[in-house]
């Protein structure tokens, strides 16, 4: 069916920019000397598309981008990431600043502060944003 | 007429409110009645610096985990505006001292603490950024004077152009190439103390405005400083002036022009609404002329206040993301492949807009006062010629404007390949 196809296309648009995003980010030693000691859970959220995806961080590396979200709720390593899929998908292959988006209000991200300060970085490391 | 609705549009913290209030109280009791005598005698502003430093200002930007107050550019904006609102000279003054400052707190450690960051927060210590030199001109980010290593430190022997509290800073920020080796980006940071015998002014200041600043040429001719008297890494000093120091200074400097106007357009809604004519029995407030240049000033001022108070916030914001890369030892590179990042455009055009406010404001203050702003110690008088600075100090409204349109329209910056020479 149509909406079936369409609702697969999505997801597999914003599955595969995360798994672009854990290439780049993996690859890059300057996001390794940042995040030393810092291990989280990023979740993004499509508010348009329903989707959740989580990419978990540990030791240095994005050991794996899965569906859903493996943490409960409530979870302080837990970064959520929620935004339109196609806002996501520009900003997990770096065409759109995190940073930017956050102040244009296309995007929400719940965590403490200096995880956020975290993500900017890396985002600026990573793109040179 | 009283703000019956206050509508400000920016809430203040409790400690930004505190500090903003003592900051006018001590321009108010402190620096304006000294403002004409500086400028008349073209004296430094001791006894106003005093003032500020008994009040705890300087060192507002001293990170708390080092004993200071903490507080970031903005809140500094809000408290340097009404420092100029009060003098002008002593502003700048006050403005040089705290660029040296975010530089300093990211960066002292050790014996560091104790010796440079003690004697600023309790106010004894007065200090200045000496950049410019004679080869490099207003391009501030290029050094042609070097250390030398020694087995008891370092050599300075370093011709600074021009240097705010020349001969009367209690300790200088020193940058200069690291060695002989180096290109002119790879910078050291020095703090050289006042009471260094080899610091030699050149001349006296004689400035047509800011006369209190002693802004004059310096030589710090054959410094020898111990290991302890350098800042950071030996070629952080680029990357650190860019990332804590520019802020401070960029939005410092825009900030002085900005007291200088509102001092200025409040001078001139005071003076016309006192000038009564004789023969219509009228005040100068109800000729149109006057209402019109009035409403254009108040507009410009807060479009002024607007800038200064938007990129203040944004070098807060920026602090916080070049603490983070600095304590993961990645500032340096990012800064060196992001100089024309648009942030550090933003600092750049900021300092011009609002100089170019102030001194249209001032301009039309002077023209709304008339023949009275003509007379020597005016005040206003003096606000023309403060504001006039602005233009010409480094980096120049001209050099700025490079920079900024460079950045808009894809062209290579001044110092684009300068880091390989």
């Amino acid at each position: 069916m149509a909406t079936t196809d369409v609702s697969a296309v999505q997801t597999s648009i914003l599955l595969d920019s995360l798994h672009d995003f854990q290439k780049t980010f993996n690859a890059n030693q300057r996001v390794k000397k940042l995040i030393k000691g810092w291990n989280r859970f990023l979740k993004a959220e499509s508010t348009d598309t329903n989707e959740i995806y989580t990419v978990t961080i540990e030791d240095l590396t994005i050991t794996k981008v899965e569906s859903g979200c493996p943490r409960p709720e409530g979870d302080e390593d837990v970064i959520t990431l929620q935004a339109a899929q196609e806002t996501l998908v520009r900003i997990f292959l770096g065409k759109y600043n995190p940073a930017h988006a956050l102040i244009d209000g296309a995007l929400a991200v719940f965590s403490g502060d200096r995880d956020k300060v975290k993500l900017e970085a890396i985002a600026m490391i990573i793109w040179g944003l | 007429m009283p703000d019956a609705l206050n509508l400000t549009g920016i809430a203040l913290t409790v400690e930004q409110g505190k500090w903003k209030r003592l900051a006018k109280s001590v321009a108010q009791k402190s620096l304006a009645p000294n403002a004409a005598q500086v400028d008349q005698e073209g004296s430094y502003p001791r006894e106003s610096l005093k003032a500020v430093a008994d009040a705890g200002l300087m060192g507002l930007l001293i990170p708390k985990h080092l004993g200071g107050p903490g507080e970031g550019i903005l809140t500094y904006a809000m408290v340097l505006e009404e420092l100029a609102q009060g003098c002008a000279s002593t502003a700048m003054v006050v403005c040089m001292h705290m660029s040296t400052l975010p530089m300093i707190g990211a960066l002292a450690q050790g014996s560091q603490i104790e010796a440079f960051v003690k004697p600023i927060i309790e106010g004894r210590w007065i200090g200045a950024l000496s950049m410019s030199e004679p080869g490099s001109g207003n391009r501030l980010w290029h050094m042609d004077s070097f250390a030398q290593k020694n087995d008891k430190g370092y050599l300075i022997d370093s011709f600074k152009s021009f240097c705010t509290s020349c001969g009367q800073a209690d300790f200088y920020v020193v940058p200069v190439r690291a060695d002989d080796k180096v290109g002119p980006n790879e910078l050291s940071l020095f703090v050289i103390e006042g009471k260094d015998p080899n610091i030699l002014p050149i001349g006296k200041w004689d400035g047509m405005g800011l006369r209190g600043n002693c802004s004059m040429p310096i030589h710090f001719k054959g410094c020898q400083v111990p290991e302890e008297a350098r800042l950071g890494s030996p070629t952080c000093g680029f990357s650190m002036l860019f990332a804590y120091s520019l802020p401070a200074y960029q939005v410092g400097l825009a900030t002085v022009y900005l007291g200088i106007a509102q001092a200025a357009y409040d001078a001139a809604v005071a003076h016309v609404k006192k000038r009564i004519h004789s023969d219509t029995k009228q005040s100068l407030a109800q000729v149109e002329t006057v209402q019109r240049y009035i409403a254009e000033m108040k507009m410009r001022v807060d479009e002024a206040r607007c800038m200064v108070y938007r990129v203040a916030q944004m070098s807060d914001n920026a602090t916080v993301l070049f603490n983070e890369l600095n304590s993961a030892d990645l500032l340096d590179e990012v800064i060196r492949e992001n100089p024309d990042d648009p942030y550090f455009i933003e600092l750049a055009q900021l300092k011009f807009a609002v100089n170019e406010i102030a001194m249209e404001v001032t301009g039309k203050a002077f023209q709304v006062c008339g023949g009275t702003a003509y007379k020597r110690g005016h005040p206003v008088e003096r606000l023309v010629r403060d504001a006039r600075a602005g233009s010409v100090m480094a980096p120049s409204d001209d050099s700025l404007k490079l920079i900024v349109g460079r950045q808009i329209l894809g062209i290579p910056q001044p110092w684009d390949g300068e880091q390989r020479r």
